[in-house]
């Protein structure tokens, strides 16, 4: 069983704009996983109906086996989510949106303060946490955020543009702490991001996402290796992907890519201790299966 | 050997969730605590009521000489108020729902294991408390101003059934317009109509057997009309002259009991509408 599993998911708004073409794509227990691609792309619609906060109109998603659909109260149960935008209740204080996360989520009482203490230490927020949200600064207010989904626990967290609008020095700090959260083997996290040098620092494998269709998956690794030393990701820059990343293919000679044929399909290792990041081999053997699968061909408009 | 590392298999896990009770007093709380937060929409709601009780019907028991029908006129009005303050009570309590939506925090309430209708359900109970105690405010300050109440524990009951399902009413119609509604200066724009104008056709300021014929015909239909005259009938009215007026009965517990029926038909009708509105508009 994956943690995360998604198939044939697609989302057609109304108007039919079509936001998501039936992405396949499963992230197992542990395993950081990216979703890269730029504003527009399908990444916050594809979070939100794993969250269930969008209805997916066809496809299904499973997090920790519980189908997002069928059983949204369990897969919810076992999720958390920290959003693009601010959610926490601003005139309350930090401890208070903190309790009330983990009173929604079940968590006893002495357990929940436990590892709301543990958090607000960890995550530098002693000196904040009596006072309301609304006097935070941002990246106070984004790491409040951080400790707030993982203050119950979650088995799957999302982590939906977690450093968008922040500034670099901010944007760096919490960088360290969401790689912090990779100390946890048991939790597993999808983090949507339109920063190439973020996917690299953080995940396992990333999935560029574009006009709503995946059109690579692999290691960080694989996709800067396909990419080419011309790519201003390879600097360590923070790269605003604003253009499709890569391919499975032809990336290096790509500017823009457009998806032709059936939808790309991946699967993954155990874990990072197993992840195609540590085995090229590994990575060879999926791509190859995956070509198999798809015959997606992608072109250079 | 496959091609393909296989996952090692995860155990399902047992989800913990919060027990249904326990969920729904922490929304309640949560929206007490944003309330406290904001006394205005406490005390704005109560202000234009309260001058009713306290200034309007004095002087117009002065300038008209009252009701002549043996009703003190001032307790009339001031249980008449009652059809204001629920209302716009209901309306602020729905305008949050807007806000939370705004600011984000809904979103964080949708992702959370608890079913949607929770959502609706912990703000109505919230509503209804501010609802009881600015009614027992008002009439509180009625009394004190003079007017005359007849308080039975009989009559506590029926008043009680009486604003308890007119609030669970007004915050079905609050809840089902911020759902549909997502400014909040179109919001606003609605309260008149919502709040305003059933006060005015339901007999608040006076009996419903005064207005044109086809005027009280529509106010029959009105929730806040038999809410009223059961507010009445319970405090002000024992003879239950406002019931009369709606259903033209001789026996006025039977006509209690058909007014009281009336609000709770509207009150479920209308709390099932908003959730309904609510799990729907929530998500997209």
């Amino acid at each position: 069983m994956y943690a995360i599993e998604a198939t044939g998911l697609r989302k057609t708004y109304p108007g039919g704009v079509e936001a998501v073409k039936g992405i396949d794509f499963e992230v197992s227990e542990g395993e950081v996983f990216g979703l890269l691609g730029p504003n527009g792309a399908g990444k916050s619609t594809t979070v939100g109906m794993l969250t269930t906060t969008i209805v997916p109109t066809a496809g299904t998603a499973r997090l920790v086996g519980h189908d997002v659909a069928r059983s949204a109260l369990l897969a919810r149960s076992v999720s958390s989510v920290v959003f693009q935008e601010a959610v926490v209740d601003r005139s309350l204080s930090g401890r208070a949106n903190l309790e009330l996360h983990t009173r929604l989520w079940g968590v006893p009482a002495d357990r929940a303060k436990r590892r709301i203490d543990e958090l607000v230490d960890k995550l530098g927020l002693s000196e904040l946490i009596e006072r309301p949200v609304g006097s935070y600064s941002g990246g106070e207010r984004r790491r409040l955020e951080i400790a707030r989904a993982l203050c119950s626990e979650p088995q799957v967290l999302f982590l939906d543009e977690p450093t968008v609008g922040l500034d670099p020095r901010i944007r760096h700090e919490l960088l360290d702490v969401i790689a912090g959260l990779r100390a946890r083997d048991e939790l597993t996290i999808l983090v949507t991001t339109h920063y190439l040098d973020e996917a690299q620092r953080l995940c396992d494998r990333v999935a560029i996402i574009h006009e709503g269709a995946l059109v690579a998956l692999d290691s960080p690794k694989a996709l800067l290796a396909k990419l080419g030393s011309s790519s201003s990701a390879s600097t360590g820059a923070p790269t605003a992907c604003s253009r499709p990343c890569g391919t499975e293919e032809s990336l290096p000679k790509t500017r823009s890519l457009s998806e032709r044929g059936s939808r790309s399909r991946s699967t993954t290792t155990r874990s990072r201790r197993h992840s195609p990041r540590s085995s090229p081999s590994a990575c060879a053997r999926r791509r190859s299966r995956r070509a198999c699968r798809t015959s997606t061909t992608f072109t250079c408009n | 050997m496959s091609a393909i590392a296989e996952p090692v298999p995860v155990t399902l896990p047992t989800p913990r969730r919060a027990r249904p009770a326990s969920a729904l007093a922490t929304l309640a709380r949560r929206r007490a605590a944003l309330t406290a937060g904001n006394p205005r929409q406490i005390l704005v709601p109560l202000i234009g009521p309260a001058l009713l009780a306290l200034v309007v019907a004095p002087a117009l028991t002065v300038a008209t000489g009252g009701l002549h029908s043996g009703i003190d006129y001032e307790s009339f009005v001031g249980v008449g108020a009652v059809g204001l303050v629920v209302p716009l009570t209901c309306i602020f309590a729905g305008l949050s729902v807007i806000v939370d939506r705004h600011s984000g925090a809904q979103r964080e309430l949708l992702a959370a294991p608890v079913p949607r209708s929770y959502l609706v359900i912990g703000n109505l109970a919230v509503a209804l408390v501010l609802s009881l105690l600015q009614v027992g405010v008002l009439i509180g300050l009625s009394a004190l101003r003079g007017g005359v109440f007849h308080i039975t524990a009989h009559g506590v009951a029926w008043f009680l059934g009486a604003v308890l399902l007119f609030t669970v009413f007004m915050y079905g119609v609050a809840e089902t317009l911020a759902s549909r509604i997502s400014k909040e200066e179109e919001y606003v724009g609605a309260v008149p109509a919502i709040a305003i104008l059933p006060f005015f056709l339901a007999g608040a300021l006076f009996p419903i057997s005064a207005m044109p014929g086809f005027l009280t015909t529509i106010a029959k239909f009105l929730p806040l009309t038999h809410a009223l005259a059961l507010m009445r009938y319970a405090f002000v009215d024992p003879s239950g002259k406002g019931l009369h007026d709606i259903w033209g009965m001789s026996n006025v517990t039977t006509e209690a009991w058909l007014s009281l029926a009336v609000v709770a038909v509207f009150a479920a009708a209308l709390t099932a509408i908003s959730i309904r509105m609510f799990s729907r508009s929530a998500v997209s």
